[in-house]
């Protein structure tokens, strides 16, 4: 190897390093951090403590089961969407970029008192259904999962292989579930775990519409304690990224299962 | 009776006319190209047959069933796309099997015609492969048996070897073709590269404008291009001016010399054409003494592989000599005189016409096109 290409090399890797000093020392420090729980030695007694308070259950199963329908409902309404943009309407892709900014433009505290502000009264009394809270993650998430989808659109070039599906004599079914929902799958994967990632720990929307989730339930345990929310933050990052994995598992096992047929002699 | 016709067929995105009154007889079995530069219509025309756009007027008929309102998939025609459109999420077979599939051939059916194809396209080791895994003279063979699996009534190629090296492209074509005469389908192939259309076809569409310019055999457009056009796209062309001195004789004035033409000409006396000549038809020594003569003097000597061309100065203008390299011949050195003889059969005469619109001198002709034109020329 020349002398540049090792320098080259080398600073490649301490830029690597730089990074991962940057994304895990505050995560090495939180995790040492919470070990102290008691006076003198190291121990796991803050997990105990928070494993121990039934609201740790409680809120992160809320979480859990908002995530999966705001998963659902969003998979439902930006999957065809997209695809149909891609298909039918390319003219909208720049609309539909714009649109899906405006969350970040909006603050979901402002999000949150429009929906209380429309859904409080007839006919629309919605405020005190969980369907609220769902309908105000979907638009939260609605950047994360509409870019990571389109990308993904993009990246397949949608159009080309359904003209392909086309000339083969498959109706538009057999396009959807067939070449378009298959060759989706990573950045619909992708679209799922931001998705996730995001209701797992937001706080505004279900502080404003008063529920028991777990992103309030981990501010009120850190206004109160010490070693607890720390040994929280390790237990949510922990379970956020399991969640992940588990999903990630769950999919590949169920694709390897479809792909895995009978060969051609 | 014709296959595929289509009659007075237009197509406008917007304001722009890309395909004009366009009207076409393909016979089963027939295998004719649509060769044109960028933006001729060509692929245009091609969706249009295949339905994936719809004519702004004008009918399509296949079969002599009229094809407007019947959906792409309803057609039966195969499609062949530039970029492969391989389903990525499926592996050889699985691609092959698709069409299959969605016609309704399931179970050892699919499967033996899945391996019918492979053995066709000479793949047969390839069925588990991702299209990820596959190089792309390979992907193009297995979205040719892809397309070939289901029995279409034609098949449609838009570019298919575009993206792909030469020489896969030439393997890969010549495989198009015997497939093409073992199964006596019917195939319309879309293509920049005259030597692709000239080679395999049975007859080229020359396109320009959303026109066909002409359509006949390969040797019929080479020999006897219709108009300036395809004379100056299909190979390399030298024009030179001249004046019409005894029409009835067929005697052409260039530079001071007269020049004898194949036929009598309908010009009168003094009107001005334009001489055309292939680079091959003219030789530096007179194999007849038919044969016309020019003087001119050596500019440079190229070095085309098989082929030596030298571009020599004459009547004010640069003329291309085109021979086959042979390592024994002493060529002459640039600045030195030559005798450019043609017989009078090698003349394409037609009226001239000012070099706005068409190329008129093989500098000309060799920027039109972008490259040396005999080797291959790309609109």
């Amino acid at each position: 190897m020349r002398r540049a290409d090792r320098i080259r090399e080398s600073f490649s890797w301490l830029w690597f390093g730089f990074g991962m000093l940057y994304f895990f020392l505050p995560l090495v420090a939180t995790f040492l951090f919470s070990l102290k729980g008691r006076k003198g030695i190291l121990s796991f007694a803050a997990y105990g403590n928070v494993l121990a308070d039934p609201q740790f259950l409680k809120t992160f199963l809320f979480s859990l089961e908002m995530a999966a329908f705001t998963i659902i409902v969003g998979l439902v309404l930006i999957v065809p969407t997209a695809i149909w943009i891609h298909l039918k309407l390319p003219k909208a892709k720049g609309l539909m970029e714009a649109l899906s900014l405006m969350p970040f433009v909006i603050p979901p505290i402002v999000l949150a008192f429009g929906l209380i502000k429309t859904y409080s009264k007839p006919p629309f009394a919605l405020v005190s259904s969980p369907a609220l809270l769902v309908a105000g993650y979907v638009v939260v998430s609605f950047p994360y999962m509409y870019r990571t989808i389109d990308a993904g659109l993009r990246a397949i070039d949608l159009p080309l292989l359904t003209e392909a599906a086309q000339s083969l004599g498959a109706r538009w079914t057999t396009v959807l579930f067939r070449v378009a929902l298959p060759g989706m799958r990573p950045s619909i994967l992708s679209a799922v775990f931001l998705c996730f990632a995001t209701v797992i720990g937001e706080l505004t929307l279900a502080v404003i519409l008063a529920w028991p989730a777990f992103g309030p339930y981990m501010a009120l345990v850190g206004r109160d304690l010490a070693y607890e929310p720390a040994a929280l933050s390790i237990m949510s990052f922990a379970l956020t990224w399991g969640s992940i994995g588990l999903m990630q598992f769950i999919s590949n096992r169920s694709h390897a299962r479809r792909v895995r047929r009978p060969r051609v002699p | 009776m014709a296959f595929i016709e289509l009659h007075d067929v237009r197509k406008s995105f917007g304001k722009t006319e890309v395909v004009k009154d366009l009207s076409l007889e393909v016979k089963k079995g027939e295998f004719l190209s649509f060769l044109g530069g960028s933006g001729c219509g060509k692929t245009t025309t091609l969706r249009m047959i295949a339905g994936f756009e719809t004519p702004t007027s004008g009918s399509i008929f296949i079969d002599g069933e009229d094809m407007e309102n019947v959906s792409p998939r309803r057609r039966k025609l195969g499609m062949v796309f530039q970029n492969y459109a391989l389903f990525p999420n499926m592996d050889v077979s699985g691609n092959i099997e698709f069409g299959l599939r969605a016609k309704g051939v399931k179970g050892k059916a699919a499967k033996v015609r899945v391996a019918e194809m492979l053995e066709l396209i000479g793949m047969e080791g390839y069925a588990q492969r991702y299209p990820r895994e596959l190089s792309g003279g390979q992907q193009q063979r297995v979205a040719l048996a892809r397309a070939i699996a289901v029995e279409p009534e034609a098949l449609l190629l838009d570019e298919p070897l575009s993206a792909l090296d030469a020489k896969i492209r030439q393997r890969l074509r010549d495989d198009i073709r015997s497939i093409q005469k073992k199964l006596g389908m019917t195939m319309i192939y879309v293509t920049h590269d005259q030597e692709e259309a000239l080679s395999i076809s049975d007859r080229v569409a020359v396109m320009q404008g959303g026109r066909i310019e002409q359509l006949g055999a390969p040797s019929e457009i080479y020999d006897n291009p219709a108009t300036a056009f395809v004379a100056t796209f299909i190979g390399s062309l030298c024009s030179l001016r001249c004046e019409v001195a005894d029409a009835a004789a067929g005697l052409l004035l260039v530079d001071g010399r007269i020049l004898r033409a194949a036929a009598p000409l309908d010009a009168a006396p003094g009107e001005i054409y334009s001489l055309s000549l292939r680079p091959e038809s003219i030789t530096l020594s007179p194999s007849s003494a038919e044969d016309n003569i020019l003087v001119g003097e050596v500019e440079a000597v190229k070095f085309l592989g098989s082929i030596v061309r030298l571009v020599v100065r004459s009547c004010g203008q640069a003329v291309f000599v085109d021979s086959f390299n042979d390592p024994r011949r002493s060529l002459p050195e640039p600045g030195e005189g030559v005798k450019l003889c043609f017989p009078p059969e090698a003349c394409h005469l037609r009226p001239y016409r000012p070099a706005a619109s068409v190329p008129a001198t093989p500098e000309e002709i060799s920027t039109s096109l972008g490259v040396w034109p005999i080797l291959d020329v790309r609109g």
